[in-house]
Parts: C-alpha cells; structure tokens; sequence
C-alpha cells in the first residue's frame, strides 16, 4: 500500500515537471531589443551585444547594418537619426567621421557601433543576423563588396534582406533569409526554386504554427520577430520557429525556461 | 434595560464595550515615535514585482529598517528573485503623516536560468499614514518611491551599471 502512495506520488511529481523541449533559438532583436524600456543599453551598441551574449539561453543577435556615404557600415536601425542620436539626417548621407562623432541620446550615451574587425569578432561569439538596410540595388553591390571585405564567417553570420534581388546578389557569398510580411508572399515557385535561400524572416503574428512547420518541413527556416509582451513571446514560442528575435531577452529566456 | 441578561443584551454590552475602548484609545492615540514595527509593501523595481517583509524601528528624528523581499522578474516571466535591504530614512512628523528621505541599499539573487547577483542603491522618499490610530490596530499606510542604480554582476569581470527606481505601497504595525 505505501509502496502503491509512494509510486503514486512519484507519478504525480513526474508528471508535474516542466520539460523543456523547445528547439526554438532566441535572439536578440537588435541586441537586447528595439525600443525596449527595461533595456539597460541601447539596441545595437556594444554594450547591448556583449550583455545579450552574456546571458544564459541566448544564441546570439540580430543587428540592423547601413552603410555610410564612404561605403563604412553601422550599426544602426532607423532611417534617421534625429530622435536616437546626437545627430541629423540619415547614415547614408553621413561621413565615416561625422558617425564617429555621434552617440546615442541615452544616459550612458553609447556610441554608434561601426562593424568592423573589432565588432565582427565581438559578434562571432555567438551567431548573429545582419539585418540589411538596403537603400538600392546599386548600394546593394557595394554593401556586399564591403561585407565581403570584413572576411566574415558565414558559418556564424547569416543576412537579412528585403527582397528576392538581394537574394541572388548575396546568395553566393552569404546564408540568406528573405524578410517578409505576409505568408502569401512565398509561393511555391519561390521556395522550389530558391536553394539558395536559408528561410524567411516575419512578424510572430503574421505566421502560425502550421504554416512554421510547412516551411521547416521543405527545409526553411523561420525567424520569428516583433514579440515583446508576455503574451506576444509565448505565442511565439510555442509556434515553434527555428529562430525567435526577441525584444524582451530576460522575460523570453525566463518563460521558456 | 438593566439587568436583563438576554443574548441580544450581552452582545450589545460588548459591541458597545469594544467600540468604546477603541473610541477611547482614538483619542489618546499612540505616536509614531520610539517604537519598532513591522510591515509588508508591494511595489514595483523598474519591471519586477516584489513582495517585500520588514521589520524596523522608528526613533524620532530617524528609521532604520530591514528588508527582504521575493519577485518576480520582468512580469510573469517565472524567474523569481530574492533581495534583501537595509533601508535608512529621516523623519519629518506631521499631524497625520509623515515624510521620509530615505536611502536603501538592497543585495538580491536572481534566479535561474540566470542566476546572477546584483546590488541597487537608491534615494527617494517614504510617507507614511495613520490609517488607524487605534492601539489596538495601529496600523499605517505606507508608500514610497525612488531612484537610484543598480550593478548587476553576472561574472567577475560582467558588470553592468543602469538606472533604477521603484515604487512600492504597503501596509505597517507599529508595537505600542
């Protein structure tokens, strides 16, 4: 009888125990989160990148490239910079040493972070995506030349682009995920014919788990991004998407654990 | 009137009795002075909840409190913490209330999967309201706030530095 009660108990503790099986690899969207209050560094500052690195769980970063008007490249996610930065106007208009100069308008006043040698081995601790801010096919070629001139390891970098010509101009040379807003925007001629590309990257809420596990059944993967809330991270993880870019790494790295 | 001894009657006798020795204390009520106490506040540090038991004393012109307290980190998230403070305040005594400059110095663990520590030192102001100023529930209502910084520690050589603040509301005894 007390073998029974204790055999039972055991049962009920096992079944009580939280499992987790999630093969889901959380990131950091734009290091430790765009726009995120509870941030203790701006998003894609040096500092953000080495303390998203530093947390248990967290496979690595997504930051947002742009290139300055001599072809240098930044760390930096709007199209100005007027509301982040001590400066005006956009990156691309900017010189190298102008940029230089600019910091973020946040009390730690956190430079802007030029992705150089220095800044590729900071990111090669862990794996990160290179978000690219396009502004043209003409840029494109010369974004690439400069990527390609930092000799990055394509086994620890991989690019997000916004569009299919981007896709063959950088598919040669790099891991490749295709940004997309909707699902309907994949068809099946595309994802048949594009070896090439590594997967997509969408919106958690514009995807759902079943159309997740289409793509990774024909061998996409899926970044899942624009999740910050409670509610907005679980739902994106239990979808299940290869990649998960979070805004809230802590609460995300807490909840599925 | 007098005299019966019916049950209605001796619950009357009583509910007057009680209400009396309270209205009496009412008037000689007890001074948020010399005496220690407990409380419990329920606040918010930056995004982390925390429930927060202390127990301290209240001098004349200064408190001195010690704290611990349990939460949660980033709202929902399961990683408890645990933290623990001392907190020291002036006091300024006013007819119902009183005000109190206060410095906290807290220590807390975070739990997994992280399982660093971290330090957060803080300035703000605590006020405190006579809810009740029977002796036999002295009880005070408490709300503080404050800013300061916080050093969070996840290795030797992994510091990093950040604006913090809190606010709490709570609810104290202070022992007659």
């Amino acid at each position: 009888m007390r073998l029974s009660s204790l055999m039972g108990a055991l049962l009920v503790l096992w079944g009580c125990s939280k499992v987790n099986n999630s093969t889901t690899k959380i990131f950091g969207h734009a290091a430790t989160g765009l726009q995120n209050p509870n941030a203790i560094y701006h998003d894609n500052s040096l500092d953000a990148i080495r303390y998203a690195s530093s947390l248990t769980g967290c496979s690595g970063v997504e930051v947002d490239v742009r290139m300055d008007a001599q072809g240098q490249l930044w760390l930096f996610h709007d199209e100005l910079l007027d509301d982040e930065t001590n400066l005006s106007g956009s990156v691309e208009e900017m010189t190298t040493d102008e940029l230089t100069s600019g910091h973020y308008r946040t009390l730690k006043k956190e430079p802007l972070l030029k992705l150089d040698a220095a800044t590729t081995a900071e990111l090669s601790q862990g794996y990160t995506f290179l978000d690219l801010k396009i502004s043209g096919i003409s840029k494109a070629q010369e974004l690439k030349s400069a990527l390609l001139a930092l000799d990055i390891d394509t086994a620890k970098f991989a690019l997000i682009v916004s569009s299919l010509s981007y896709v063959d101009l950088f598919k040669s040379d790099f891991q490749v995920f295709l940004s997309i807003n909707e699902v309907t925007e994949l068809t099946s001629e595309l994802l048949a014919n594009e070896p090439g590309l590594r997967g997509v990257c969408i919106r958690s809420a514009n995807i759902s788990r079943e159309e997740i596990n289409f793509l990774k059944s024909i061998h996409k993967e899926v970044i899942c991004y624009e999740v910050r809330s409670p509610k907005g991270i679980r739902a994106g993880l239990i979808k299940e998407p290869t990649y998960l870019l979070t805004d809230d790494l802590k609460l995300t790295l807490g909840l599925r654990n | 009137m007098v005299g019966r001894n019916t049950y209605y009657f001796r619950f009357w006798v009583m509910f007057l009795t009680i209400f009396l020795i309270g209205f009496t204390n009412k008037i000689s009520a007890q001074e948020l002075k010399h005496r220690p106490f407990i409380a419990y506040s329920f606040g918010l540090q930056k995004m982390d909840f925390i429930h927060q038991l202390s127990a301290g004393f209240q001098g004349k012109y200064m408190r001195l409190e010690l704290q611990q307290g349990v939460g949660q980190r980033n709202l929902a998230s399961g990683v408890v913490f645990s933290q623990t403070g001392i907190q020291s305040a002036y006091s300024i005594q006013l007819d119902k209330a009183s005000l109190h400059p206060l410095f906290r110095y807290s220590f807390g663990l975070l739990g997994k999967p992280f399982g660093f520590h971290y330090h957060r030192a803080e300035l703000g102001m605590l006020c405190i309201v006579e809810w009740s100023r029977f002796t036999k529930i002295p009880f005070d209502l408490t709300f503080s706030s404050g800013v300061g910084r916080g050093l969070e520690i996840q290795a030797v050589n992994n510091r990093h530095r950040y604006l913090d603040y809190s606010i709490n509301l709570g609810l104290q005894y202070a022992f007659k």
